[in-house]
């Protein structure tokens, strides 16, 4: 069976590996980009410059073999799950008996005038991080504050530069942070010399030949970088143009077999658009694990072997400098916004803190800052949200431990 | 297939000579702070669990990993760390389902690597809570414990 994947990320190398479990398959995996296989979660150091180049590209020696091949530098130009072929710019089309799309996503910049001067730069791919290390600067803005928008920040501050992250909404990390978080979060990075502007948005990108000033709508800005974190859309064009069924997202719908809705064809990772755990909505999960997951699960089904995915919740860690920061499942204010009504519990002193999310009494989210790396704590709130369902970060339990943990102590449950 | 760790809760005494022999042998000091199995302690039930990595069969810790730094020893069936390759991201820790992998004061990731497929807590643990077997003989001890409460006089 000769299963194709596009996408040289995460997951498709993990689709690849997935596929490659059945003895009596053949992978073609096609890239458009001529880049290694790298890992994006760690661009934010290689800019920084705590790790090498030779350590965000990431080794694949127990692939290469003679069922296994690799196809760079050619970009898909359609694909047709009907006649199950795809179509290149230049050169034959290859056919398949399964695709498995891991296209991935792009990052969004706004329209604002001045965005593609020079010095105006994204952080999303390898290029993108070179191209940064090259650039030389003085002063750099960061806009927008995600995850990757903080990191940006820490990283271009830790080269010793002039750092400014600006964020339209009224805190730092929307997304993945509540306000009580999220204001001892921006403490730390200001403490760090980070200056931080909330509550602002970016009108204008000033400059000659090059970034010179940026323009918000509070002040302006003298700045020679900027790093738009502002967010990233799927890049799902291809199965878009093939008829295959989009989210509300514009990710690729999918089932937990990872199936689109053309038979034969799989969606993974950053461009797949999963059921929520919670919530009969589905939703993106830009999150390296979840490529790996739903790789492997689209590889197996593809090549015959029955695998499901588990709904899982989105989590993620940051270093803030020497403070690890830590998040998992769903926040106070998405959850207000869904019109429910969360309870919250804070604990902590002085630098450590943890957030805990509860929904009808039931953990669904936790956030943490803990300054000590000890992370005993983080585990055993973790792990009662495994325990405490419905919300599991990983959809599987072992038996055993399970009952080790729930008792059968005559009675004296822990 | 390889053995693997066993714990039961029921006969562990708290004692934590595992945790300090686990420190001994892997960094050369007696602290559990830097332990790769830690016993849990509910004092007012007088309740001892031990926590050790169970090496699952499609690990959360390699899948979270950004670096693909864990890997599995093909012998043992550990899942070990390359250490050139970890970036301390701790995205490791978060996704363990058992909080098994630890992270020791200098921020270098713990994990239960089986001690080369000879581990020495289960050699000193002096009530039998640790064992390593192997699966086979597994179920059966699970069932011969099972069995005993019927006549707690065995």
């Amino acid at each position: 069976m000769h299963i194709v994947v596009i996408g040289n990320g995460v997951a498709g190398n993990s689709a690849a590996d997935g596929a490659l479990r059945n003895p009596d398959t053949r992978v073609t995996l096609i890239e458009g980009d001529v880049a290694p296989y790298y890992s994006a979660c760690v661009l934010p150091d290689y800019v920084s410059g705590d790790i090498p180049r030779e350590r965000v590209v990431l080794e694949d020696p127990g692939r290469a073999s003679e069922r296994f091949e690799r196809r760079r530098g050619n970009r898909v130009s359609a694909i047709d799950p009907s006649k199950k072929e795809v179509l290149f710019a230049e050169g034959s089309p290859v056919s398949f008996d399964r695709l498995i799309l891991a296209t991935g996503s792009v990052s969004l910049v706004p329209p604002v005038q001045g965005a593609n001067l020079p010095g105006n730069f994204t952080l999303k791919t390898l290029d993108d991080a070179t191209r940064i290390r090259q650039w030389s600067f003085e002063s750099a803005v960061v806009i927008g504050s995600g995850l990757i928008g903080i990191e940006a920040a820490i990283a271009l501050r830790k080269l010793g530069r002039k750092v400014t992250l600006i964020e339209a909404m009224d805190r730092i990390g929307p997304r993945i942070l509540d306000p009580v978080m999220a204001e001892r979060a921006q403490q730390t990075l200001e403490v760090q010399g980070i200056d931080i502007g909330v509550d602002e948005s970016v009108v204008e990108v000033h400059g000659v030949d090059k970034v010179e000033t940026v323009k918000t709508d509070k002040r302006n800005l003298k700045a020679d970088l900027v790093v738009w974190a502002t967010g990233m859309k799927p890049e799902s064009t291809l199965a878009g143009d093939a008829g295959i069924t989009l989210g509300a997202n514009h990710g690729i719908m999918v089932d937990a077999s990872m199936q689109t809705s053309a038979q034969g064809v799989y969606a993974v990772g950053d461009v797949a658009e999963y059921p929520d755990p919670l919530f009969s909505e589905d939703r993106l999960n830009l999150f390296w694990y979840f490529g790996v997951g739903q790789g492997r699960v689209a590889g197996m089904n593809a090549a015959g072997l029955k695998s499901e995915f588990p709904p899982t919740l989105q989590m993620g860690t940051a270093h803030l400098f020497d403070t690890p920061l830590a998040f998992v499942g769903y926040t106070e204010t998405e959850l207000f916004e869904r019109g429910l009504t969360p309870e919250t519990k804070d604990t902590g002193n002085g630098k450590r803190f943890f957030h805990q999310v509860f929904l009808d009494g039931r953990l669904v989210g936790i956030q943490m800052i803990h300054p000590n790396r000890e992370e005993i704590l983080w585990r055993n709130r973790v792990l009662k949200m495994v325990l405490d369902k419905p919300a599991k970060p990983w959809g599987f339990t072992i038996p055993l431990f399970k009952r080790g943990w729930q008792g059968n102590h005559d009675g004296r449950n822990t | 297939m390889t053995k693997m760790i066993v714990t039961n809760p029921e006969v562990c005494t708290g004692c934590r000579v595992c945790e300090t022999v686990c420190s001994l042998v892997h960094f050369g000091e007696c602290n559990p702070a830097r332990a790769r199995i830690r016993v849990m302690r509910w004092e007012l039930q007088g309740i001892d669990i031990p926590v050790t990595c169970l090496q699952c069969q499609e690990a959360p810790c390699e899948d979270s990993c950004p670096t693909h730094a864990i890997h599995r020893n093909p012998e043992t069936g550990a899942m070990e760390t390359r250490k050139e390759l970890c970036i301390q991201c701790h995205m490791c820790a978060l996704a363990c389902p058992f909080g098994a992998t630890l992270v020791s004061p200098e921020g270098e990731v713990l994990r239960c690597d089986l001690c080369g497929g000879d581990p020495e807590c289960v050699k000193l643990c002096e009530k039998k809570a640790i064992q390593y077997l192997p699966p086979t003989q597994l179920a059966t001890s699970k069932m011969r414990h099972a069995a005993k409460k019927f006549f707690p006089d065995l």
